[in-house]
């Protein structure tokens, strides 16, 4: 499923003006607000859904190469993590839903955790 | 060369990843393969953001030198009080500051030592804590992957050339009277090991030797509790390891049985062409991924017995007895330790004889011999490497229409006839199957995480125009050589012998049936 698509049926709002991956296709994803889980397991190419809002977000997620991160519960990340995040390439996006209702919704469009 | 040199600030997180993000850079510069980057991220990161978390400071440096990568982190800080346990997962110091920003899940030095090829901690507490991790480039970058278990002691090497024919996918050379195995083409099959007469090939070292404690679960083949002797029934063997104090003994049989009724339940649901092949054995696993890639969709998609125990296993620290090459190389992609977590055969052997020489035989527990049940379809059972390769051509050819299940073994009799085996193999595999222990309830298959992938085998040259030119040397020198494959110059064929020739593995001369040297052919 198209990113784009993602954040309409879910009402993302992006955070990173001109980095909105609306056209990139995503199957995966994963959940965590622990930097070294997300390093290890993240899966190339996914989404990321957290709560932590700070830069090593940003800096883990590019390691990752993952495309972008989903703040849960209302979380916002200030300037500085948007700046980054747009030189890095990474969308972010912002929801008021919880974490468990994001990734509840995003297993109903179809994408899936890495293999394990 | 120097890829990375740079200083790390304690408490500096908005700058954490820094040098990371820089070597990321330099592997890609230098075209290292995207599996290899994110390995050396995922460490890289970790020990950086280490020193940001408990350091005053440290100083990162990364080398790239023959194909490989080092790296090597020192900082200035509170040291760890014990390096063994911080290997731990779960185990953390981190600061509340660090937990609150997603560290200090006490997954980093996991991570790492997951990711590496080699990882070094020393640490004093109070100083500082020096870690140096290596992880290979080159094997995958020129040569594919290739990890296994077979050691040459080239000193023991006769020239028998005994190897050369036994190996099935032609990886072993004895150029100037020392024996190769090109790692990319090892199965670890253990052929070679059999009929090597002097030990020149043998299993890999280093190994642990067989040490009782507390917190170690053992975990033994059949064939190591079946070769003792007709006096001695598996569960005597059982019963003596039970006594010298391990947290517990586990058979891998009943892996084996929970294993073959899965891929069962697998081929019935009609989700893979028939027939399924059991990945019950890692050498055959290797061998199609190298020598048969087409048969890639036949494999049932579990972990072979050892490698579940491994996964699913709540112990404090599991130690395995291994029967042969490939199980040492299956467990050892994990994160176990040769020196410290695999036990030859033969040093299980020399623990235990004295203990069952010194009691007398007679104060053995009853066992049942249980009924084998034949559950349909009924698997074609083959063993022995070249009549496995013989089998698969055939299945290739689409000459097996009626054969669903197909469990195949490297050695014969099937799991007994490893070449580490000193008692006789049919003995052993009747003594086990006449009075076999009782089956074990944990036992269960597991789902394999990744997907199997065919090897890639060699490249000639990372240069395509290069490799091309080179393709077509060993062609026309292949067609200048007698042809018949004699074998007299230590490679297996003519074109093998081109092939070493072209690649600089031994020379012109080597070729003892040719009146002058071989000239490449017009």
């Amino acid at each position: 499923m198209k990113l784009g698509d993602i954040a309409r049926e879910l009402r993302l709002t992006c955070l990173t003006p001109g980095v909105d991956h609306a056209d990139q296709e995503v199957a995966a994803g994963y959940v965590s607000d622990l930097l070294s889980d997300v390093l290890a397991n993240g899966p190339a190419g996914g989404v990321l859904v957290t709560v932590q809002v700070h830069l090593n977000v940003v800096a883990v997620v590019v390691h990752a190469e993952m495309t972008a991160v989903l703040f849960a519960h209302g979380r916002q990340p200030d300037e500085a993590v948007r700046a980054k995040a747009i030189e890095e390439g990474v969308a972010l996006y912002a929801s008021e839903d919880s974490a468990f209702e994001i990734v509840g919704r995003l297993h109903a469009l179809g994408l899936r955790g890495p293999a394990v | 060369m120097n890829a990375v040199a740079c200083t790390i600030q304690g408490g500096d997180y908005a700058h954490g990843g820094a040098a990371s993000q820089r070597l990321k850079e330099q592997l890609k510069k230098i075209g290292a393969e995207p599996a290899v980057i994110r390995r050396a991220m995922i460490a890289a990161y970790e020990a950086e953001m280490n020193v940001v978390i408990h350091a005053q400071r440290g100083e990162f440096r990364a080398r790239i030198e023959n194909g490989q990568l080092d790296v090597q982190v020192i900082d200035q800080g509170p040291g760890l009080p014990d390096v063994e346990q911080a290997l731990q997962p779960g185990y953390s110091t981190a600061s509340a500051r660090a937990r609150e920003l997603g560290f200090g899940a006490g997954m980093g030095l996991p991570n790492i030592r997951k990711a590496t090829d080699d990882l070094q901690i020393e640490s004093t507490p109070g100083e500082g804590t020096s870690l140096r991790f290596s992880i290979r480039l080159r094997p995958s970058a020129l040569y594919g992957e290739g990890r296994h278990s077979v050691q040459v002691f080239p000193e023991r090497c006769r020239s028998c050339f005994r190897c050369l024919r036994s190996c099935p996918t032609q990886a072993l050379r004895v150029h100037q009277g020392k024996p190769q195995v090109l790692d990319y083409l090892c199965v670890d099959c253990g052929a070679c090991q059999r009929v090597c007469p002097t030990g020149a090939l043998a299993l890999a070292e280093p190994h642990a030797q067989l040490t009782p404690a507390p917190d170690v679960t053992l975990v033994v083949p059949p064939a190591a509790l079946a070769q003792f002797g007709p006096g001695v029934p598996p569960q005597r063997v059982l019963d003596e390891l039970e006594a010298m104090g391990f947290a517990g003994v586990l058979v891998t049989a009943a892996w084996e049985e929970a294993l073959r009724a899965a891929v069962r339940e697998w081929a019935a649901g009609g989700n893979a062409p028939l027939p399924v092949i059991s990945p019950v054995c890692p050498a055959v696993v290797n061998l199609i991924e190298t020598r048969f890639p087409a048969l890639i969709p036949h494999l049932a998609p579990f972990l072979s017995p050892l490698e579940a125990i491994r996964e699913t296993t709540a112990a404090k620290r599991l130690v395995f007895v291994v029967a042969c090459p490939c199980q040492r190389s299956a467990l050892l992609a994990g994160t176990l330790q040769p020196d410290r977590d695999i036990i030859p055969l033969e040093n299980l052997r020399s623990a235990v004889a004295p203990r069952l020489a010194e009691q007398p035989a007679g104060a053995v527990r009853a066992f049942t011999t249980p009924q084998e049940v034949d559950t349909p379809p009924l698997p074609l059972v083959v063993s022995g490497i070249h009549e496995v390769a013989a089998l698969f051509e055939l299945i290739e050819n689409a000459q097996a229409p009626d054969i669903s299940v197909v469990e195949p073994y490297a050695c014969h009799p099937p799991g007994f006839g490893s070449p580490l085996l000193s008692a006789d193999p049919h003995l052993a595999a009747y003594r086990w199957r006449a009075a076999t222990p009782a089956g074990d309830a944990r036992a269960t298959a597991v789902r394999r995480p990744g997907d199997y992938r065919p090897r890639p085998g060699l490249r000639l040259d990372e240069d395509m125009a290069r490799a091309v030119r080179k393709l077509g040397r060993i062609d026309r020198l292949a067609r200048s050589l007698p042809g018949d494959n004699c074998g007299l110059c230590g490679a297996p064929t003519c074109a093998a012998l081109a092939e070493d020739i072209v690649l600089g593995r031994t020379t012109q001369e080597a070729c003892v049936r040719q009146p002058s040297r071989p000239k490449e052919a017009p």
